[in-house]
């Protein structure tokens, strides 16, 4: 189980631990964004800093219905104490943790200044997992 | 002769990529992959024309660059305009 915060302006938060396979990982707070279907979104910044490698690149939907070509890289991140290899989305705003990476895990958000955010995994999606 | 494994970069720019990328999948890829396989990945190299399909990115660009380790990746999700959406359905245009 993870936990994270809700912000003052009711944006709910995760710190996660990102960065290359066999190197010290980073923490990055992330705002939890159900809108976002990818895994990660960070400023070129961070990638840079973490020395993420450049992996392809994509057309992406913004907010406005605007399709947008991303440069995606590849990082290692720490999900619920596991390493999960993940894609990552140069875009020049907060971090943006997305349902790819939420997927199989429950969301639950006191959304309330300061609440609480709580992501557990569903037992039922690890079990099928491990079998497959 | 040290092996080292060069740096991935981008070698084109952003709307020659997506320029190459689309034209390839379009007349070469699009035919071969659509049926039965809508809202999966193709992983196309924009410089051979080589492709994956497979159910992630991350998997269609490994098995890319194992064939090719130069590879210049553009991602398409079969059926979609787009791979990932940040807060927003995509438009209803035709594809």
């Amino acid at each position: 189980m993870m936990q994270g915060f809700v912000n003052q302006n009711c944006e709910a938060i995760i710190s996660i631990a990102v960065g290359q396979a066999n190197t010290p990982k980073q923490m990055v707070n992330a705002v939890i964004d159900t809108g976002f279907t990818g895994f990660l979104s960070l400023p070129l910044s961070i990638i840079t800093t973490l020395g993420l490698s450049w992996h392809f690149r994509d057309f992406g939907t913004l907010g406005d219905g605007s399709e947008v070509i991303f440069d995606m890289y590849r990082a290692i991140v720490i999900w619920d104490g596991q390493t999960k290899v993940i894609d990552v989305a140069a875009a020049e705003t907060e971090p943006l943790v997305g349902m790819s990476l939420l997927r199989g895990y429950r969301l639950q958000i006191d959304v309330v200044e300061s609440g609480l955010v709580k992501i557990s995994a569903l037992p039922m999606l690890v079990r099928s997992d491990h079998i497959t | 002769m040290v092996n080292l494994m060069a740096v991935r970069q981008p070698r084109y720019s952003k709307e020659e990529f997506a320029r190459l990328g689309d034209e390839i999948y379009e007349s070469q890829i699009r035919p071969q992959v659509e049926e039965g396989n809508y809202g999966k990945i193709v992983a196309i190299d924009i410089e051979t024309g080589a492709f994956e399909v497979a159910d992630t990115a991350i998997a269609a660009t490994d098995r890319l660059y194992e064939r090719y380790d130069d590879a210049q990746p553009w991602v398409i999700r079969i059926g979609h305009r787009t791979l990932y959406r940040f807060g927003s359905k995509s438009l209803k245009k035709p594809l």
